[in-house]
């Protein structure tokens, strides 16, 4: 091609033209996303504030500014009881729930990247909770936790224990260990009811394939190299697992920690469908007890209380978040 | 990413827990696992086929003496359950979702790995800000916006179909992979002439296919698994999905097991199969979002 | 962006939100001169109920003859809204549909709701309805309907104005094992509670290793613990609304007998309606539920020869009171036509031969004492006398108060109930947890 003169300014004019095409094609295929999470999340999440800001029960009912957030941040009002009884439940939750996860699906991980015959199909079978619907597993778990012909209280018949109303049962369970033994416990230390338990054993279930995929993932994602040149130069099990493995893990990990935390704190779904908050209250997480405010006891403020509940808990479950991301970021290696 | 499938050389093992317990402990470890994971499962079945005080017996009873195939066709003729209406609504509203979700994610995903545009950083970085957008609380505002002052859309397929059509997880994991081309082929299809859509539709998708099955695969099982949003956004029973439809069926079924867990198994068994066919593309897509440093 | 433009954004939206609203709180239903105008074109209106199942087809067959044969062009559709949670699932959705501007011209509901709607200004008022000249009740025929029904249609927070028409009504009544009673010798059924509680504990039996497979009672419905306390003298809620009155001592008395039969083992803790099946079984000298469990104890029976009735309950002292409670329809405002064909519809159901059909079909009890004269209903009763026995018992029953706030307060007593049955805490605890808990949600619905 022959190089014509072109005069300057119409070089940068048809460059500019070029980059103004570019943006504006970029922004083409951008639109259907952006329109819609503009209209879906964005909006509704800037009403949902607004709301908060009113007195709104069946209807509008006036501007409050910020008497909903005083109100349920006020230690001596009603709603402020409620609200910490139910971010204590979440607490429960998220203690009964992350932890045991993750360790399980971190040794069955392990054990899987031995090289098991098999794997595949193991992993496979592990998953399967993950995928189906709360709705029809729960029913299916209905079952089994059930007060009188239950599977699980016929297990724990056969080693001597009595049957336990599980998912109705709204005791504390270190009241309940307590109480067996003759002790019995203040109700401050009653710990989580059996009900909160027998959802979390459910949401263990639930989840255990899918971490454990991505902690198997994880472990093939370290190079076997270096447990070659670790086993040459004579390091012992302890070593490699303490020096290699974890470190290199510990992104995996870390990732893994955050996002379940997260989410057992939103859970909602399996505990709807499970025990709607119940009995006594002793499983109605945040989550739950938005819902409730929102849904049935809307006529007294529901909304705006609603409302202004949920952004106090985004605020918590920022503030946790930045804490992971804080003291336990540290310890993640990256390399 | 390569699937490795060569069994790592003991050397070579992460941990060589040979030492700690033989290879039976392992499997005997794995398979209780996999008992606790599957018995749910089982139960449903076995117990979906018992004659009707079998189901509620106790102790429970784990193979069925009796096996009634008619359980299932009382469930599924189960007066005010239609399930026949609440599959196929079902299937529609999932395939359209997954079709929307695809172009979209496709689309904005392209976008922000491959095209140079202004505010990309801070149009992403806001994206992921959007994931901290309180959900408990935008159900209410998206459900006056359903309202018939607003877009009408209460009580319809569109009300169950359109908030979907966009998911932020779609677009990060379409990044992620179209990240991962080689910077060639770009420069190859400009050269040659070709926009970003033709290089889209002709190069890029049929190399990122892992990621739409997965996200194909993904979307239909969330659609399917819907619960909450359509109970409160539908009202006639004709037009709600499946999962709407087991919840009405179990308020009414009571305590009759048997058909309760027919229904419970109408519901999870086409997961359960398409899962099955396709289990690599979902473990394997669940496995990369782990990969991140 | 800028100060001024998000001020301005913010400001927008909140205008629309309000804009999307309806009229001011605290409205007092709008009187309306809209009732005596005629129909001149076809209507077509929509009713939201609960009926599920056989009950469900029994009310199409009665809309479908109601459409069949008005005259007036009114087409009425009904559609079951109860997402298989009753009352609850109406509710939530109606209050959505408000939220929505979409709500039916018709909507059963208990009472308490109802007056939450009218908060929204949503609800026609019926007294013009009612006393039209032209299309309303005349003296006898509103004479005919049992007072107590009419009575729980007048809402106290809003002037005692009516603004809901009673629907399906059933009561709280006490169930016996005839049989059984004979058995452990006795004829009569108990005048004062102590009396019951000394029959109910009779019945208890044990096998060998100390489980009970028999009985005294079932009486864990929040009504039946209600009737217990209004029997016993006390109240629900203060006239005045000022507080509740089931925290006196009639209230700590009826707790203390749950208490000590869950404590002494001579009650039985239903899961769900399993209590049928012990009743059916025979293991249940008497059982606390709503006349609706007439129908389902005898499917349950599947013909088995058991020789109960209904009963009436024990009192200490003053006449005995049944609770009544059930489902009631409220008119929504739409247009004057529509409020007309709604109520034509309402009017139609509630006369005498439709709502001794209904009845006959579905267990609930009919509106009017006239029913009683209904060939329909007398062979129903052949076949059931635990119906009539119930239904002699109606003019005698009150409702709980149709106020804001009524199912909170009960939600109070269940807490309260369950607290009982875990054995979670004692009578006075728990009864005064309710109380604080109840009175709370009195005053915040003032």
């Amino acid at each position: 091609m022959a190089a014509e003169v072109i005069p300057a300014k119409i070089r940068v004019a048809s460059r500019r033209r070029r980059i103004f095409l570019e943006n504006f094609e970029a922004y083409l295929f951008l639109a259907p996303a952006l329109i819609l999470i503009g209209l879906f999340q964005v909006v509704p999440g800037i009403a949902a504030f607004v709301m908060s800001l009113t007195r709104w029960g069946v209807i509008y009912e006036r501007w409050a500014w910020f008497e909903n957030y005083a109100a349920i941040l006020d230690p001596s009002g009603a709603r402020f009881g409620e609200f910490v009884n139910a971010l204590g439940v979440t607490v429960w939750y998220v203690l009964l729930t992350v932890p045991i996860e993750m360790a399980i699906a971190l040794i069955v991980a392990f054990v899987l990247y031995q090289g098991t015959r098999g794997r595949g199909a193991y992993r496979v079978v592990y998953f399967m909770p993950y995928i189906t619907s709360v709705v029809a597993a729960a029913t299916i778990f209905e079952w089994m936790f059930d007060a009188n012909f239950g599977f699980l209280n016929y297990v724990i018949g056969l080693v001597g224990v009595g049957s336990q109303a599980w998912l109705r049962e709204p005791r504390g369970i270190f009241q309940m260990i307590g109480s067996a033994f003759g002790a019995g416990l203040p109700d401050s230390f009653a710990g989580p009811s059996l009900s909160l338990v027998a959802v979390s054993i459910f949401t263990i279930w639930h989840f255990i394939g899918f971490q454990t995929v991505i902690f198997l993932a994880g472990l093939t994602n370290i190079s076997r190299e270096l447990y070659e040149a670790a086993r040459i130069d004579g390091a012992r099990e302890r070593q490699i697992l303490r020096r290699i493995t974890l470190p290199l893990l510990s992104p995996t990990l870390f990732f893994v920690g955050i996002i379940a935390t997260v989410g057992a704190m939103r859970s909602f779904s399996q505990i709807y469908v499970l025990t709607n908050g119940g009995p006594l209250d002793t499983t109605r997480t945040v989550p739950l007890l938005i819902f409730h405010t929102f849904f049935e006891r809307t006529a007294v403020n529901g909304i705006g209380l609603g409302a202004a509940m949920s952004f106090i808990f985004v605020l918590i479950i920022i503030a946790i978040t930045l804490f992971q991301f804080r003291v336990l970021g540290r310890r993640v290696f990256y390399d | 990413m390569t699937r490795t499938s060569a069994v790592p050389t003991s050397r070579s093992r992460p941990l060589n827990l040979d030492k700690i317990g033989p290879s039976l402990a392992k499997h005997a470890l794995l398979i209780l696992g996999a008992a606790v994971a599957a018995f749910p499962f089982y139960w449903m079945i076995t117990t979906s086929f018992k004659e009707f005080g079998e189901a509620a017996k106790s102790p429970p009873v784990l193979w069925p003496t009796s096996w009634h195939l008619e359980n299932w066709v009382e469930a599924w003729q189960y007066p005010h359950t239609l399930w026949a209406n609440a599959f196929a609504n079902t299937i529609f509203i999932a395939s359209m979702t997954t079709l929307g979700e695809l172009t979209t994610s496709v689309l904005a995903g392209y976008a922000f790995a491959r095209m140079r545009f202004r505010g990309r950083g801070v149009l992403f970085a806001l994206l992921l800000a959007t994931l901290f957008i309180p959900t408990e609380a935008t159900i209410i505002p998206n459900f006056v916006l359903m309202s018939r002052r607003y877009l009408g859309w209460y009580d319809t397929y569109t009300a169950q179909i359109v908030p979907f059509l966009v998911s932020i997880f779609s677009i990060f994991l379409l990044r992620q992979f179209f990240l991962g081309l080689p910077q060639e082929l770009h420069d190859a299809a400009r050269i040659d002439g070709a926009g970003h859509l033709r290089f889209l539709w002709s190069i890029g998708l049929p190399l990122v296919r892992p990621a739409l099955v997965t996200v194909s695969l993904l979307t239909f099982l969330n659609a399917w698994n819907a619960f909450l949003w359509p109970l409160i956004i539908t009202s006639r029973p004709e037009i709600r999905p499946i999962q709407v439809m087991l919840v009405q069926f179990t308020t009414e079924g009571g305590s009759r097991y048997h058909l309760l867990m027919a229904g419970a198994a109408f519901v999870i068994l086409p997961t359960l199969v398409v899962y099955l066919i396709a289990q690599r593309y979902f473990i394997e897509g669940i496995a990369r979002t782990g990969i991140r440093g | 962006m800028g100060t001024m433009r998000r001020v301005l954004l913010v400001t927008t939206i909140a205008a629309i939100l309000v804009g999307a609203c309806g009229p001011g709180p605290q409205t007092a239903p709008a009187a309306s001169t809209d009732a005596d105008i005629s129909l001149t074109a076809p209507v077509e209106i929509t009713l939201w109920h609960n009926q599920t199942g056989v009950l469900a087809k029994a009310f199409n067959d009665l809309v479908v003859e109601f459409n069949a044969t008005n005259g007036k062009g009114i087409t009425v559709k009904a559609e079951d809204q109860s997402s298989g949670n009753s009352y609850t699932g109406i509710y939530q959705k109606m209050l959505g549909a408000i939220q929505a501007g979409a709500t039916p011209e018709m909507v059963v509901a208990v009472e308490n709701q109802v007056a939450d709607y009218a908060k929204a200004g949503v609800i026609v008022e019926l007294d013009p309805y009612i006393n039209s000249p032209k299309n309303g009740l005349s003296k006898e025929s509103l004479a005919d309907i049992y007072k107590p029904y009419l009575e729980s249609g007048k809402y106290p927070q809003y002037g005692n104005k009516s603004l809901s028409f009673p629907f399906v009504k059933s009561l709280e009544v006490l169930y016996r094992n005839d049989d059984l009673a004979k058995e452990l010798g006795f004829t009569a059924p108990p005048k004062t509670w102590d009396e019951f509680e000394k029959q109910a504990k009779a019945a208890l039996k044990t096998d060998a290793t100390g489980k009970a497979t028999r009985w005294g009672v079932s009486i864990f419905s929040i009504d039946t613990w209600l009737g217990q306390v209004m029997n016993r003298g006390g109240s629900i809620v203060k006239a005045d609304l000022s507080s509740v009155g089931f925290d006196g001592k009639e209230g700590l008395a009826s707790l203390q007998l749950l208490e000590r039969c869950v404590n002494e083992g001579w009650c039985y803790i239903p899961k769900g309606f399993d209590w049928q099946d012990r009743f059916a079984e025979g293991n249940l000298l008497y059982v606390g539920a709503t006349s609706t469990s007439i129908g389902f104890i005898i499917d349950t029976l599947k013909g088995k020869p058991l020789n109960w009735s209904v009963v009436p309950w024990p009192d200490a002292g003053a006449a005995a009171k049944q609770i009544q409670f059930g489902g009631v329809v409220a008119i929504t405002k739409t247009t004057p036509e529509k409020q007309l064909a709604s109520w034509e519809f309402l009017k139609w159901f509630s006369d005498s031969k439709q709502t001794a059909r209904w009845a006959a079909a579905s267990g609930y009890m009919p509106l009017r004492a006239s029913a009683a004269n209904d060939q329909a209903l007398k062979d129903y009763w052949a076949k059931r006398p635990q119906s009539k026995q119930a239904f002699d018992l109606i003019p005698g029953s009150v409702a709980g108060p149709s106020i804001r706030g009524y199912q909170e307060i009960r939600d109070s007593i269940s807490e309260m109930e369950t607290k009982i049955t875990t054995k979670k805490a004692k009578a006075e605890e728990a009864l005064a947890a309710a109380a604080t808990r109840a009175n709370t949600a009195l005053k915040d619905n003032k």
